[in-house]
């Protein structure tokens, strides 16, 4: 841009003052046909009269360049460039200014020495100026770019971070968050408003399922507390109708065992489906695991299985009733799979700014294959073989933890297995305020 | 006791009607909560058996109108909803204990009579069953004067099964009071503990008073 606007206003000037001093000097040789030296040198001095300020040059010489007639001194001592032309530098007698001249060359027949041209001083400070016009426009160009830039950018940058933010406590579970509008309807507003709209219907989803887990709880247990009652009674008339109550004690175990699974599988659907925000309190993690440890130390005593614990004092924030169901399950698991006289350890502890909690066993193992399968609902490892259980416990510890925002991963403890629980650190963790 | 049942469901209705009445209870069941109140007018009861989805309401509600108008007849909720909020909820709103459906019959009388046991309980600071002194107030336990030591959650097992000896009390509500854990933990802790308590009040001593009943929980008393 800079270029065509130098090239546009300086380059045209430089072309005209060319072309002017070609057609001087052409009309020049004219006379010099016509009229001879006489002629021409007649026409120079009325010229030269008429440009007391000597914006035009005129300087005829002979075959010497000995100056004959002319409104400079002598001949300039420069060559001329490519093109034919020779600037010099013009020196005023009088006032010592300095100014630039630019001047063309002729060869007259007869071996006159022609020399035309113009001052090109203003041209000159006509150049300067719009140099220094289109540097400064340059300049305040690139700064108002960077600037606007930096705005567009900040500002963009600033949305987005809100969107950022807002998509955040939503992954938190705070399902109520909705992305603020700038009420400029551009494509960020756009952006936003989609997202809002995808949250009402995410939310409104799962309030459904709620409510279906809720009428399903209901219409299932109903006909299965019916079925238990039936049972019960069966049994009591048992006695009086003289048949053997142990069927009847094995179909209410199994009736158990199905609202047992059924209740599991429940509450491991409503808490993946729950956002948090719902009965949260903070917990005191070591009194929870301390709690579990108490209740199962004489389950333990009786294999000479022993608990070690290593307990700092932390908290998190999460339902209390979970957590102690998550740690009664998998201390459950570590003393059921370790061999009698064995050892558990129990490791609570900060690193870092994260609640890290380990619950160790030095039993069976997990084969590395089934490590991955034992979160599924239902699932029960080859090796599990004849120890109890219902094969949902780890479904719904990990939902547990899930629901407090933590991750549970198994390791291998050589041997045993090692279940490590990484709750996020407070310092990430921004809730927004209930 | 008397017993008001406030439930919809037919089945149900005539299961409690049989059972409670084998076990010696006064029944009276009806259909809604507009029922309820129309009997409430007339009679009093020991204790309510409230069902919290009713036809003509939640029963939640009603326990919470009963108790503005300053009736502090005991309530027991009973509800297919189990989670911990619904049971605090239940709770919060003046009931005095919750049960989830299906439940045992067993879980059922007993908290019954413990509900009716300790509305007609006389504040008191010490206990005696058989030889066995528990003073509340310190938490000393003596035996024909000697003193057995108990750990704080052991005397806490027993402090609950004192408080209602000669009654039955299952695993379920142990696990409630002592432990606050509501939920079922698919292994015999309970039954664990209670050995280890048992050994320590009876062992050396002729007769036991912490007896297993067998089905239905335990019960602490001088005959078993």
């Amino acid at each position: 841009m800079g270029g065509f606007i130098y090239w546009s206003t300086v380059g045209f000037m430089d072309k005209q003052t060319n072309t002017v001093i070609e057609t001087d000097i052409e009309g020049l040789a004219d006379v010099y046909q016509r009229d001879g030296l006489g002629g021409l040198i007649a026409t120079i001095e009325s010229r030269i009269k008429r440009d007391p300020s000597r914006s035009s040059i005129y300087l005829v010489a002979d075959h010497l360049k000995t100056p004959v007639v002319g409104n400079i001194s002598r001949w300039p001592n420069v060559h001329p460039d490519h093109a034919g032309w020779i600037e010099f530098k013009l020196r005023e007698k009088a006032s010592h200014d300095t100014t630039q001249a630019r001047t063309r060359p002729f060869l007259l027949k007869g071996g006159i020495n022609l020399l035309v041209g113009r001052d090109i001083r203003t041209l000159e400070q006509m150049k300067r100026l719009v140099e220094r016009a289109l540097a400064w426009s340059m300049a305040i160009a690139i700064v108002v770019g960077v600037g606007a830039g930096m705005l567009f950018t900040r500002s963009v940058g600033q949305r987005l971070a809100i969107i950022s933010r807002t998509s955040q406590r939503v992954r938190r579970g705070d399902l109520s968050e909705r992305v603020p509008l700038c009420e400029s309807d551009d494509d960020l507003d756009e952006l936003a408003k989609g997202l809002n709209s995808m949250l009402d219907e995410i939310q409104r989803l799962l309030s459904g399922i709620e409510h279906v887990a809720d009428n399903l709880a209901h219409d299932l247990r109903t006909p299965l507390s019916r079925l238990r009652n039936r049972l019960t009674r069966l049994r009591a008339d048992s006695d009086e109708l003289d048949f053997d109550s142990a069927s009847i004690d094995a179909c209410l175990a199994d009736v158990d065992q199905i609202l047992a699974t059924f209740a599991a599988l429940l509450r491991i659907s409503k808490l993946e489906a729950a956002g948090r925000g719902k009965t949260l309190s903070l917990v005191n993690l070591r009194e929870v695991v301390q709690d579990v440890v108490d209740l199962y130390e004489p389950v333990a005593s009786e294999r000479n299985v022993e608990i070690s614990v290593t307990l700092d004092d932390l908290s998190v924030l999460g339902d209390k009733d979970l957590l102690l169901q998550a740690l009664c399950n998998l201390i459950d698991n570590a003393i059921k799979f370790s061999p009698d006289g064995g050892r558990i350890d129990i490791d609570l502890r900060d690193e870092r700014g994260q609640t890290k909690l380990r619950v160790s066993d030095h039993g069976i193992g997990i084969d590395v294959a089934d490590r991955h399968r034992v979160f599924d609902r239902l699932y029960r490892g080859s090796a599990a073989g004849t120890i109890d259980g219902l094969g949902l416990g780890l479904t719904l510890v990990k939902a547990i933890f899930e629901y407090h925002t933590a991750t549970i991963s198994l390791l291998d403890n050589y041997p045993g297995v090692r279940v490590l629980i990484e709750f996020e650190s407070f310092r990430d963790a921004k809730f927004s305020s209930p | 006791m008397d017993v008001l049942v406030i439930e919809d469901d037919e089945q149900t209705r005539e299961f409690l009607k049989f059972e409670l009445d084998v076990a010696g209870i006064g029944i009276v069941a009806v259909e809604s909560l507009a029922d309820a109140r129309d009997t409430l007018a007339k009679t009093k009861f020991n204790v309510v058996v409230v069902d919290r989805m009713l036809p003509d309401g939640d029963g939640i509600s009603f326990v919470e109108q009963l108790r503005s108008e300053g009736d502090e007849t005991p309530v027991l909720v009973l509800s297919a909803l189990g989670d911990v909020h619904h049971r605090v909820e239940g709770l919060r709103a003046g009931g005095d204990d919750y049960l989830v459906k299906p439940f045992d019959i067993v879980e059922l009388t007993a908290r019954l009579e413990g509900l009716v046991r300790r509305a007609t309980n006389v504040p008191t600071t010490s206990l005696q069953i058989g030889d066995l002194n528990i003073d509340l107030l310190t938490q000393r336990v003596i035996r024909a004067d000697q003193e057995i030591r108990l750990q704080p959650k052991e005397y806490k097992l027993l402090e609950y099964l004192a408080l209602r000896c000669d009654q039955v009390v299952t695993r379920t509500m142990l696990l409630e009071a002592v432990w606050g854990i509501s939920f079922d933990p698919q292994t015999n802790v309970v039954d664990v503990h209670i050995s280890r308590l048992r050994n320590k009040l009876e062992s050396g001593f002729k007769f036991s008073l912490l007896h297993t009943v067998r089905g239905q929980g335990y019960r602490l008393a001088q005959a078993p």
